[in-house]
């Protein structure tokens, strides 16, 4: 889907680079793109859009290189739901929709289809023939989602889709997000603060720090099981006692809300119900530890410190 | 018997779209006639219309009817002659017509720029110059359509009813159109320069016709008090009333060629200009 | 510490908060506040913390009203939604201002200003300006500011909207610290994962109402009509050959490499089940209760409500 050769991007030619040694490589599937405020997440998507030429290196997006030539073209295969409110406030969803696949280069009657269609797609019924200005959030979200599908694009770009979004409403984008791939078969970068949302339906993972890549890689690469490491949880809260001897089992390294981080002594895990047998204790939850996103952050945000 | 999924169907064909600009004009064209800012306008300027018709009509019996050949001398006095008529066909209120081309022109850009739809317009296959030249060409149709009517309908009636000899020249439309065309430039590049400076699209009727109004203003000021015609040539009211009258050739056009020209095209440029540097990419910075 | 008796609020003819009774008791603590757009979180927060009063019933915060009462309102620090400072304002500047609104003067304040700006780590960057901030910083200052004057309890409103992954993660921390050393939280949040990350005990509201309270185990056990869903993960063929044989079985799928059973009392298979597998009696590698978290009875709750 998109293959970056040491890509280095600049604003102009005398400023420092904003990007730079971009080496990846990302299949057709989603990808969650993660960095903080002002990591370069903004000049990536520019540059994916082709808005900004790589100053050194070379890339291909959807097997089109980056360059200025190219750079419309390009721009037609690609949809884009900007964070920010980008919708005609006095524009009905459908009539705004149908705009945006013209621009994108549908011919009026096949983009007044296409609107209906993923407007269908994304879930607005009636309501698609009102100004938009009277939406709720999550409608508004909506729209936009449907505005970056409308001309069919083999990737989109979504950029923090589940913003402001209350947990009914965010759990429906982010189902949408995994609709629009799996039904579509559209390629799917997903930039977000959340890292609950990331996880929650990407298979790939780019994080972005400082113009550089942290880190990259599918998801299972960069979340390995921890070995001998399990998660415990019991059906009641354990008393002291019970506590106290958790230690037989292994190494407590974390305890919070009921749920217990443990380094196994063995590596059987079927230990822990011997053991919880043999205590009076319900386990309800046995699970291998594998890192969490939050940790594979912030390790490759701050190597040095070895977390 | 198949049941289909209920996903989209195959993607369509993207090569059979009309190009962005006719698309970003067709769009501010709907957004027109769903505004229905058209009725008070579209009245005022019919009345008009219909009076400039119904003096072709007059002028018609002054000089066939005997009944009126006494009043002949009396209305040649009151009523604008030759030349001067033929210019001030073109002239229906023209504080009217800037008016509405500010009411219309001063949101184009400015609404653009309160919803934040420009960059994802950047985002599709629009190159700014594709957004601006929708704008301008916009911004400038609108008056050229209105005027229209004006250069033709009188001319068809005068035809109609005195042949080559009417009081309209058989050959005013060829030039009325190219005054007409220079006159609308001018207003839409302003427009679109104005709109392009204001956050919303209330704030842009207010830079259209503070603009409009200001370099008036300045202009007879400093006519006024330097007492040099040629400083009229900056005001864009006098502009757009000068070119029909310098295009049919009166005895005294309010500003001549070559200042007409100038300020003209220093006008469209600086406008043009300013549009351009306010709806760059870099500007609308994602 | 908190004690609603049928406290309404109404703005006008808009509702806020229907008629809303409950108590958090005393302690340390964090508390989320959960519930959709339109719930009444905000309602019931700018009641706590005196910013309104309540159009019916009684609203109690330390035992006294909290409505333009000094007496609560020393006690409270309130984090307000959104992300408004004065622009140009340096922080520590800004900070000495909201101390001395809180009455405290020479010393005092400066040990304060230190003090807070210490526990949320920006005391080397408290003479940037606000604009020079980054959006975490400034949501750091707020607390700091909320925390001068040692607030019992600490009610935040969407503290971790517009965040990057990193400034969350510290700022929560921050928070957990904070509670372990006494204070009592009040958190809204519009994301799940991170209240169930912050604590599990949760208050949700859902169109004006109040519709749970507790921690997320004693509420999923309260929601008996939807069976637990657990994944068992070892040998499929044998996991489910022990499984229909159970009472409490009402449904179950295969996957690879498990079996996710749906079970109606969870009390009486689990025990069962850690048997069979502490003895050998099933090749049992891993179990996931799948619905007994946050999402889950989040979920289940509004729906069954809705």
């Amino acid at each position: 889907m998109i293959a970056f050769e040491n890509l280095e991007v600049r604003y102009a030619a005398t400023s420092a680079p904003a990007l730079k040694g971009l080496t990846l490589s990302l299949d057709r599937g989603i990808v969650g793109l993660l960095g903080p405020n002002g990591a370069g997440k903004s000049t990536l998507l520019k540059t994916l859009l082709g808005l900004l030429a790589p100053s050194m290196g070379s890339g291909t997006v959807l097997g089109v290189a980056l360059d200025a030539a190219e750079s419309a073209k390009l721009r037609a295969r690609i949809g884009y739901m900007p964070e920010y409110d980008a919708l005609i406030e006095d524009a009905s969803a459908y009539e705004q929709v149908a705009f945006w696949g013209e621009l994108s280069g549908l011919a009026p009657e096949a983009a007044r289809d296409r609107a209906h269609e993923v407007l269908y797609f994304v879930g607005l019924d009636e309501s698609r023939y009102r100004p938009v200005s009277g939406y709720s959030t999550g409608m508004r979200q909506r729209v936009k989602l449907a505005q970056a599908l409308v001309h069919s694009p083999e990737l989109i770009f979504l950029d923090e889709p589940t913003n402001g979004l209350d947990p009914d409403g965010r759990r429906r984008m982010l189902d949408l997000v995994l609709r629009v791939h799996a039904e579509l078969g559209t390629g799917v970068i997903l930039a977000s603060h959340l890292l609950g949302d990331v996880e929650r339906v990407a298979d790939q993972l780019v994080i972005l720090d400082q113009g550089q890549i942290k880190a990259a890689g599918s998801m299972a690469g960069l979340r390995k099981a921890l070995a001998k490491r399990v998660e415990l949880r019991f059906l009641d809260p354990l008393d002291a006692a019970q506590e106290a001897a958790l230690s037989e089992l292994g190494a407590v390294l974390e305890a919070r809300n009921g749920l217990y981080d443990l380094e196994l002594t063995e590596a059987d895990p079927r230990g822990a119900f011997r053991w919880a047998e043999g205590q009076g204790a319900t386990l309800v939850q046995v699970t291998p530890r594998h890192d969490r996103l939050d940790e594979v952050l912030l390790r490759a945000l701050h190597p040095q410190t070895g977390a | 018997m198949p049941i289909y999924a209920p996903t989209l169907p195959p993607a369509p064909d993207l090569h059979l779209g009309q190009p962005p600009v006719l698309v970003l004009m067709r769009f501010d064209f709907t957004r027109l006639w769903r505004q229905k800012i058209g009725r008070f306008f579209g009245f005022a300027f019919l009345m008009l219309l219909l009076w400039k018709v119904a003096r072709i009509y007059v002028d018609h019996l002054l000089h066939t009817n005997e009944a009126f050949k006494p009043m002949q001398d009396f209305a040649k006095t009151i009523l604008t002659q030759g030349a001067d008529f033929q210019a001030d066909l073109l002239n229906p209120a023209s504080y009217l017509l800037w008016f509405l081309v500010a009411l219309v022109g001063g949101g184009l850009v400015a609404r653009d720029t309160l919803y934040r739809v420009r960059p994802l317009m950047y985002a599709h296959p629009v190159a700014p110059k594709d957004y601006l030249l929708a704008k301008l060409g916009f911004a400038s149709l609108l008056p050229f359509t209105i005027l229209l009517p004006f250069a033709i309908l009188p001319w068809l009636m005068s035809l109609l009813l005195a042949g080559f000899h009417g009081p309209v020249w058989a050959t005013a439309p060829l030039r009325l159109l190219p005054a007409m065309a220079i006159a609308s430039a001018l207003m839409g590049s302003l427009a679109v320069g104005a709109s392009s400076m204001a956050a919303t699209p209330r704030a842009g009727i207010g830079w259209v016709l503070g603009l409009v109004l200001g370099a008036s203003t300045l202009a007879s000021m400093i006519h006024g008090l330097t007492g040099i015609a040629a400083v009229d040539a900056l005001n864009p009211i006098m502009l757009a009333e000068a070119w029909p009258q310098l295009f049919v050739g009166v005895e005294r056009p309010m500003v001549a060629w070559l200042p007409a020209f100038l300020g003209t095209a220093l006008h469209i440029a600086l406008w043009t200009f300013v549009a351009a540097k306010r709806t760059r990419p870099s500007e609308a910075v994602i | 510490m908190i004690v609603l008796d049928r406290a309404s609020l109404r703005y006008g003819p808009i509702l806020g908060l229907s008629p809303t009774t409950f108590e958090l008791p005393d302690g340390g603590g964090i508390t989320g506040l959960l519930g959709p757009n339109g719930a009444g979180k905000s309602s019931l927060l700018q009641l706590l913390s005196g910013l309104l009063p309540p159009s019916g019933g009684d609203v109690r915060v330390f035992g006294q009203a909290p409505f333009r009462n000094p007496a609560v309102l020393a006690r409270l620090g309130l984090v307000p939604e959104g992300d408004r400072l004065p622009t140009g304002l340096r922080a520590d500047r800004w900070l000495r201002m909201m101390g001395e609104l809180s009455g405290l003067t020479g010393e005092a304040l400066n040990a304060a200003v230190a003090k807070a700006l210490e526990t949320v780590g920006m005391a080397d960057r408290a003479h940037l300006t606000f604009t020079r901030m980054s959006k975490g910083m400034r949501q750091r200052i707020r607390l700091a500011q909320a925390l001068m004057h040692g607030p019992e309890l600490l009610i935040l409103d969407e503290p971790f909207n517009g965040l990057d992954p990193e400034a969350r993660l510290t700022l929560m921390a921050l928070l957990r610290d904070l509670a372990e050393k006494g204070t009592r939280i009040l958190v809204s949040s519009h994301i799940l994962g991170e209240i169930a990350q912050l604590t599990d005990r949760i208050l949700l509201l859902f169109r004006g109402r109040l519709l749970a309270e507790g921690t997320v185990t004693e509420i999923r056990q309260l929601l008996d009509r939807h069976p637990v869903e657990l994944r068992l993960t070892g040998e499929a063929q044998v996991l489910a050959r022990w499984a229909v044989e159970q009472p409490e079985l009402a449904a179950m799928r295969m996957e690879e490499d498990a079996v996710v059973i749906s079970v109606r009392s969870p009390r009486d298979i689990l025990p069962r089940l850690q048997k069979a597998a502490a003895e050998g009696g099933i090749p049992l590698r891993a179990l996931d209760p799948l619905d007994l978290n946050l999402d889950a009875v989040f979920q289940y709750l509004t729906k069954d409500h809705a």
